[in-house]
């Protein structure tokens, strides 16, 4: 569909010339004719540059990861910098509304796995070498983003996480504030650079938990 | 300006002391203004921090302390600090003196010295670093030993990915990527392909056989192609076209490693543009239309784990782990980020940009790459395009 429109445009465009700016076409499409996003879709997903083809983890191929879905389209900002505020708020709303909870409630699972879990950043890759979910279990990458124990090294793209459950306390309002954040952090952060581990179905309801005690649990190390 | 701007509070003892500053850390930036403290919030701060439970000081002590602080801001004067509570802290140690309290009118003074010397300290640096800035800039289109030009780029900017790894800059100069541009230079000269020709016919952009900055300006536009390139596919198409390489052979189809082919030639090529500020070139539509596409790429957020390059790239001094990452809108720091090929030392391997545009892209879990494909050049041109005006460091050591 992208493709006929774009042979229209370049058909207006040459019409409208009159000569042919033979130069400034490759293959069958005038790129300068299109919008620099109308560009960059036709690339990913019309000429060859990427392996769309592949299978993923979680079933398909790899052209569904590429296309973008309405919360990932609305934080793209050009240049950088967040939507306006309505917009966040709608995203925030949108993200409260796709979360599902435990039938059981909430509660925090081993943090010995959980630590694992948030440290590990294994899952999802994709192409040269593919990560096979059937030898190794899913990460959290949490630990490139944050520091959590003091252990080991983490990231500083998220706030520290160390003492979290010793700061915060566990009282059920915090294990659901906990629990947002991971499933879909967009709740409390309209637009954060954090993952939605629940939303996208990147982490089980397990792992979730496991994780959750790992900051919170008072045995975890995290709050020692 | 710069010159009657506040240095920044000091926060501890050791570090007015200048003895003990992690050179990583950020130095005071006379702009910063979240950073400027009202005289009077400054000193009411340095009395509460000052401890009253140092008696044995003399009189004579506080005295010479005090000399010696004025001593100081008439040095800090003449280098231009006016604007400095210094003078104000001078005061209040003589005023405490009737009242015995030597302690602390050496220690007010000893503050006011510190003051004034960090702050002559920082005017130093920054001419030093001014000075440098103009001798890179002057250097800019000339060759330069890699070394070099990261020794430049790190002193007239203060960034923790330049600095990163000590390690690495010391190695730097015994770079392994060195010996893979030499059996480069003698696989670029050899006649070879069923054509038997050598590569010093093909047109790298600035005429044939021409490489002397030519990749400081790829990607850019080929007549002969009508396409925009980067230096993997224009490699490709002259072993193709002149050398008469199938597309199948190894020589062209081996990418990545220390052994093939490509990473020799791409090593000798770029290594010609060592020095050279990246300047690859705007003037024709199609080399625009491919930098914006580019651009929408960098901050487009897809895949699995909502990433895009803009996520981990777009700030400075963030970490992932331990990693610093390169900001992009830093120029300085981002000319490092892009200067492939270099030697990854963690892969003991040479990587190329196409190597690293399909790492990046992986560690996103979005759909791997194609190298040399449109989508591929569009994000270099874009990326190169960012670095625009610094020097190349070729090739580079990464971590
Ligand atoms: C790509 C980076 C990234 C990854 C990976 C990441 N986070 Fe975060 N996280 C952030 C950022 C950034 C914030 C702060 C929110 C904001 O300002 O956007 C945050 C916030 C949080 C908070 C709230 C902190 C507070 O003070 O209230 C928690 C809890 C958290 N993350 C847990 C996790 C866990 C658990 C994981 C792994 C499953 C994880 N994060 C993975 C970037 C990340
Ligand atoms: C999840 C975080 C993340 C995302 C998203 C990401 N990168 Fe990176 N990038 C890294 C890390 C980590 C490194 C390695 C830095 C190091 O080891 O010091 C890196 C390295 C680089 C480098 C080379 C710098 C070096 O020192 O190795 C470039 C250039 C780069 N990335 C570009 C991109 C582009 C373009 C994209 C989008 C296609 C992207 N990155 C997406 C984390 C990321």
């Amino acid at each position: 569909m992208l493709k006929q429109r774009i042979s229209a445009t370049l058909l207006m465009g040459l019409a409208a010339l009159s000569i042919p700016t033979v130069s400034a076409i490759a293959d069958e499409v005038d790129y300068t004719e299109m919008t620099p996003e109308e560009l960059a879709e036709y690339l990913i997903f019309e000429s060859d540059s990427f392996k769309l083809d592949q299978e993923v983890q979680e079933g398909g191929t790899a052209r569904q990861r590429m296309v973008q879905d309405k919360l990932q389209k609305t934080c793209s900002v050009v240049g950088g910098g967040r939507p306006d505020m309505e917009t966040l708020l709608e995203i925030s709303k949108m993200a409260r509304e796709s979360i599902v909870y435990p039938e059981d409630g909430i509660e925090l699972g081993d943090w010995k796995r959980g630590a694992e879990l948030a440290w590990s950043g294994y899952g999802y890759r994709v192409g040269h070498k593919t990560d096979d979910h059937e030898n190794n279990e899913v990460g959290g990458n949490c630990y490139n983003c944050h520091q959590i124990g003091t252990d080991r090294t983490g990231g500083s793209l998220g706030p520290s996480l160390v003492g979290f459950g010793r700061i915060r306390g566990t009282s059920d309002a915090i294990k659901k504030y906990t629990y947002d954040v991971i499933y879909n952090s967009h709740s409390a952060f309209p637009c954060t650079n954090m993952p939605r581990f629940g939303a996208s179905g990147y982490l089980d309801q397990q792992a979730i938990a496991d994780i959750m005690a790992y900051l919170l649990d008072p045995e975890s190390p995290v709050n020692q | 300006m710069l010159r009657t701007l506040l240095p920044r509070l000091p926060q501890s003892l050791s570090e007015v002391s200048g003895k003990t500053r992690n050179r990583h850390q950020p130095l005071p930036l006379a702009s910063g203004t979240g950073r400027r403290f009202g005289r009077s919030a400054l000193i009411a701060l340095l009395v509460a921090l000052i401890p009253l439970s140092v008696w044995a000081t003399t009189r004579e002590q506080a005295e010479s302390a005090i000399a010696e602080a004025k001593q100081t801001r008439e040095e800090a004067i003449a280098m231009g600090v006016t604007e400095s509570p210094t003078d104000e802290m001078i005061e209040q140690a003589e005023s405490v003196l009737p009242s015995r309290q030597y302690t602390r009118a050496l220690q007010y003074a000893e503050w006011a010295r510190r003051q004034d010397a960090l702050a002559m300290e920082l005017i130093a640096k920054q001419e030093a670093r001014k000075a440098s800035g103009e001798a890179a800039k002057a250097a800019v289109g000339t060759y330069q030993e890699p070394l070099d030009v990261l020794q430049g780029l790190i002193d007239r900017t203060e960034s923790g990915y330049l600095t990163q790894s000590d390690q690495n800059l010391m190695m730097m100069a015994d770079n392994p990527a060195q010996w893979t541009a030499m059996d480069g230079e003698t696989l670029f000269e050899e006649a070879r392909g069923p054509n038997n020709v050598s590569l010093e016919e093909c047109d790298f952009g600035k005429g044939p056989g021409v490489l002397e900055g030519a990749y400081a300006e790829l990607p850019r536009y080929f007549e002969d192609t009508g396409k925009v390139m980067d230096l993997e596919t224009r490699l490709v198409h002259c072993m193709v076209t002149l050398q008469g390489f199938s597309p199948d052979d190894p020589e062209v189809a081996k990418r990545h490693g220390n052994g093939s082919d490509h990473m020799k030639l791409q090593t000798y090529i770029a290594s010609k543009s060592s020095g050279f500020a990246w300047n690859p070139p705007m003037d024709h539509p199609l080399e625009k239309a491919m930098r914006d596409a580019g651009e929408v790429m960098f901050y487009r957020r897809a895949g699995k784990a909502d990433f895009a390059c803009s996520t981990c790239h777009s700030e400075t001094g963030k970490r992932i782990r331990a990693s610093v990452l390169p900001n992009k809108n830093v120029p300085e720091e981002w000319t490092k980020a892009v200067s492939w090929p270099a030697f990854r030392v963690g892969h003991d391997q040479v990587r190329s940009s196409q190597h690293r545009l399909r790492g990046c892209y992986w560690q996103m879990r979005q759909a791997g790459t194609v190298a040399g494909s449109d989508g591929s050049i569009a994000m270099l041109s874009y990326w190169t395009d960012a670095a625009r005006g610094q020097p190349a460091i070729l090739p580079d050591m990464k971590r």
